[in-house]
């Protein structure tokens, strides 16, 4: 044959076929872009950066990876089963199974070559866009190269493999079948349906595996320590494989087993729809899994990041008790009285607004008991004590109020006395757990207002000071001390600004005044602060990152989801014309007869939807402990933003569906084969 | 008593936009008594499938009148239709138009199902049904798994479930080979001798000979007829094929 034949006929077999190749290449475009964009963003140059992020994009990398392969093996498979007939023509005219090899390959590379290279164009660009949209609503600065090579790379190889694999698929099933075959497949091609219990069970038992893990580890983590990301990844693969094999096998033998079932079967309704059903299950298993997986993405994604972005306000404030916190310790004897009014002099003078202002002092130190030092202790100064909590109390030198179970406490030679307890959830601790951040600190125990295992102590300033002496002489070095208790005692300044007023600008005054009027710098003076406007916008920054991340892949699966809706309508009604031709003959009425086809398609379309909600259910534990890493703690809110979510996503997908069924209706409704 | 009356009947498809008419029934009047065997014949476009589709109440005449045991079928409303068909009336296609989506036994019950019968009256109509059609050891197969000669068997037992007043054919041994065609126009045969009333369209000289009588269409009208009478089967065969020579020799002078 002449040379360039097999190149032009290729270009022809698409160019013919473009009414199913255009979405085919389309998606395969779509698929190898938003893979990229993935990709990139769990590239350490990427956008993406805290590490945690980083790891659970190369997590969704990897899913994306496999659910794009499952996907467009089901396409192409629908694509070759609408061109049988094509292709027995070609090996009734003569072609051989090596030319139709040959010809399968020169499609393959045409495919590769829009589609890949489509899509690596688009998704660079797309990337960059995002990136650039990104910097402007951050108002940040966003680095990084204009290509990732590494993940240009991991792109191609991934999708030349999958397009290789399709392209073997083809050649196998092309080349072992004869000419007959190839023609009368397209109406024929129905397998026996038959009950694998085996993979139901195995479905049913990776599934289950995957939903134990995910409702059990957050109650385990409070014993053991856990790599929750890990597990939450292991967690997902169960559930992803446990979806193929349930829609696989596990829906057909369930059906299989109503069967059976005689006074259920063989009623009108039942008739038709089981026994439609048992096929349709079989043909679309694949297809209707990785819808269910990718809805599953979507609402995890966007919940979980909806739910960061809308606990934002929460965070604020739980980390900020005060909108402006000002701390400051030295060894030094110092003034604190005079230091810190004059300080508030000097923001006041500057024109801010102060209110509810709270000074207190904090220290931390152990109970020595019996020589050896055990409980921690949390000091709180009376006056800040009543500051805070706005009760009053009145408390002898060497007298405590504490959390703490003895009576009388011995402080490393120094003996205290109780003059009265504590409630464990006193407003104080609440306070000052969340002002120091201590619960956020320590993982293990989760709750962001706690003093994380400590006692709270009450006591009068001076108390405080003569037990910081007695600890101090008693230790040799700082070494010992820093041993866990604190070397100095903190002194606190926190206030409120009226709405308007810039938090971090007023802080930074505050500590400008403290730093210039104090004069001696070699006792080991130390600052430090925290605001809620800083704080809010350094979250901001995150958050919305991440919200604008789950938005993107959401709208990226989404759109998956709802070609492959539309590939099922199509393949569907060409089916259901002939089915629905013969029904009526026999006796269906008409209407009778759409409904119920009708009832087993939205039935088909709607239960990777109801899954994806069952699997939503099972991971709401886990994700909610895994928000915890980004200090997300309100389980009132991400139960709102995932109910929020789901009720978004059924809507589009309904109206996805509504948009499709239209499609069906003309096919069905149009002038039928000849049954 | 006459089962079957058609009186004038006269079908005319019009293209949609009301250019061009044809007018493929153009009065059509016989009878069919109860438990007759009737074979109608005539070439491609003489009008058979049209009067087939029409007695099957799928198509509405243009006018005339279709007669079931004296009831107008143009009086039963459009929604009743489909029950009309089911419950008076048994099909047999020549693709046999079973789905594949039931097994041969479900294929067969779906009249009854869709009629809502009791699933044990099923099984009771079901069983010596079968038996007599000889494919009882294939009812739990797909369509897709037995031989054309099986397939159009399921058919039949289809049509004859829920014991119909008048079984339609339509070119039942087209898709077949010799040696099923046989069996099918036996078991046709036996149907006709328990007193079934059978309507067959077909192109076959063969299958029409085991008629008690043959209509003979041509651009829609009813051309001629021949009752078989006390003739062996070869020799109406004989006198089928006469007919047809002489029908097909009439249309080239008309």
């Amino acid at each position: 044959m002449r040379k360039g034949f097999y190149p032009r006929l290729a270009w022809e077999c698409l160019r013919k076929n473009r009414r199913f190749y255009t979405p085919y290449l389309i998606t395969v475009m779509g698929a190898a872009a938003g893979f990229y964009m993935l990709a990139t963003a769990g590239d350490p140059d990427g956008f993406a950066d805290a590490g945690d992020v980083r790891l659970i994009m190369r997590m969704c990398t990897v899913v994306l990876g496999l659910v794009c392969a499952g996907f467009l093996l089901y396409t192409n498979g629908f694509l070759m089963r609408r061109r049988g007939r094509e292709f027995g023509l070609y090996a009734v005219l003569g072609m051989t199974r090596t030319n139709l090899t040959r010809l399968l390959l020169w499609e393959t590379a045409y495919t590769a070559l829009i589609g890949l290279g489509g899509g690596l164009l688009l998704g660079a660009l797309f990337d960059r866009l995002l990136l650039l949209l990104l910097a402007r609503l951050m108002g940040v600065q966003m680095g990084g190269p204009f290509l990732y090579g590494k993940c240009l790379l991991l792109t191609a190889a991934a999708f030349g493999a999958i397009l290789l694999l399709i392209f073997f698929v083809n050649a196998t099933r092309v080349g072992f079948m004869r000419p007959v075959d190839l023609m009368t497949r397209q109406s024929a091609g129905d397998k026996v349906p038959r009950a694998r219990w085996l993979i139901a069970m195995a479905g049913l038992a990776l599934l289950g595996a995957g939903y134990a893990i995910a409702i059990v580890t957050p109650a385990r983590m409070e014993s053991v320590e856990i790599d929750i990301i890990l597990i939450f990844f292991i967690a997902v693969l169960l559930v992803i494989f446990g979806t193929f094999a349930l829609f696989l096998a596990g829906s057909v033998t369930g059906l299989l087993l109503l069967r059976r079932w005689k006074g259920y079967y063989y009623k009108t309704r039942h008739f038709i729809a089981v026994s439609g059903l048992i096929h349709r299950m079989g043909r679309n298993a694949a297809g209707l899994a990785i819808i269910c997986v990718l809805s599953t993405a979507v609402l995890v994604m966007v919940s979980s990041t909806v739910s960061l972005y809308a606990g934002l306000e929460s965070h604020v404030r739980r980390s900020c008790p005060r909108e402006v916190m000002c701390e400051f310790s030295s060894e030094a004897e110092t003034n604190w009285d005079a230091l810190l009014e004059g300080a508030m002099a000097d923001v006041r003078a500057a024109g801010y607004h102060p209110e509810n202002l709270v000074r207190y002092r904090y220290w931390e130190c152990s109970w020595d008991k019996e020589g050896v030092s055990s409980g921690y202790f949390a000091f709180l100064d009376a006056a800040g004590y009543e500051a805070i909590t706005g009760r009053e109390i009145s408390l002898k030198p060497g007298q405590i109020l504490t959390t703490g179970q003895a009576d009388s406490l011995s402080f490393w030679g120094m003996e205290l006395d109780a003059a009265g307890r504590l409630e464990p959830d006193d407003p104080a601790a609440a306070y000052l757990g969340r002002s120091m951040g201590l619960g956020g600190i320590d993982q293990q125990y989760g709750k962001p207002d706690t003093l994380a295992g400590r006692d709270l102590a009450v006591a009068d300033g001076d108390t405080i000071e003569a037990l910081w002496r007695t600890v101090r002489g008693r230790c040799d070095t700082d070494q010992d001390l820093s041993y866990g208790y604190g070397t100095t005692i903190d002194h606190l300044i926190e206030f409120d600004l009226p709405a308007g007023e810039d938090t971090h600008a007023c802080r930074v005054l505050v500590e400008r005044y403290v730093v210039d009027h104090f004069y001696d710098m070699e006792t080991g003076f130390r600052s430090g602060g925290r605001d809620a406007g800083s704080l809010r916008a350094e979250l901001m920054e995150n958050y919305g990152s991440l919200l604008f991340l789950g938005l993107f892949l959401g709208a990226l699966f989404l759109g998956g989801a709802a070609l492959l809706i539309y590939y099922k309508q199509l393949s569907e009604g060409y089916e259901d014309r002939a089915r629905f031709a013969v029904l009526e003959k026999v006796g269906l009425d008409e209407r009778m007869a759409r409904r119920s086809i009708r009832s087993q398609v939205s039935l088909v379309c709607f239960l990777p939807l109801l899954t994806a909600f069952c699997h939503m259910a099972a991971a709401f534990p886990l994700v909610d402990q895994l928000l915890g890493i980004w200090g997300m703690y309100d389980t009132g809110v991400f139960a709102l933003c995932t109910l929020a979510s789901a009720a978004a996503f059924a809507a589009l997908y309904g109206a996805v569906y509504a948009l499709t069924a239209r499609t069906y209706g003309k096919i069905v409704q149009g002038p039928g084969p000849a049954a | 008593m006459e089962l079957l009356e058609v009186e004038n009947l006269q079908k005319t498809y019009t293209s949609r936009f009301g250019g061009q008419s044809v007018q493929a029934l153009a009065g059509v009047s016989f009878t069919v008594e109860a438990g007759q065997y009737t074979a109608v014949m005539g070439e491609s476009g003489s009008g058979k499938t049209t009067l087939l589709n029409v007695l099957a109440s799928l198509d509405r005449p243009t006018a005339g009148t279709v007669r079931l045991e004296g009831r107008d079928m143009a009086t039963v409303p459009e929604a009743e239709l489909a029950a009309f068909r089911r419950d008076n009336l048994g099909f047999v296609f020549q693709e046999f138009n079973l789905l594949d989506t039931f097994t041969v036994r479900d294929n067969i019950c779906l009249p009854m199902v869709l009629a809502g019968r009791s699933h044990k009256e099923m099984g009771e109509r079901l069983l010596p049904l079968v038996r007599r059609l000889g494919i009882g050891d294939i009812l739990d197969k797909y369509p897709y798994e037995v031989s054309g000669g099986q397939k159009q068997h399921a058919a039949v037992a289809r049509a004859l479930i829920l014991s119909p007043k008048l079984v339609l054919a339509d070119e039942p041994t087209g898709a077949l080979d010799s040696k099923s065609s046989d069996e099918l126009l036996r078991i046709f045969d036996d149907l006709a001798t328990a007193g079934q009333t059978l309507l067959m369209v077909t192109h076959s000289v063969k299958a029409a000979s085991h008629a008690g009588r043959v209509l003979f269409i041509k651009d829609g009208v009813l051309f001629h007829q021949l009752c078989r009478g006390a003739d062996s089967q070869e020799r109406f065969y004989g006198r089928i094929s006469d007919a047809l020579t002489l029908l097909a020799g009439g249309g080239r002078d008309a």
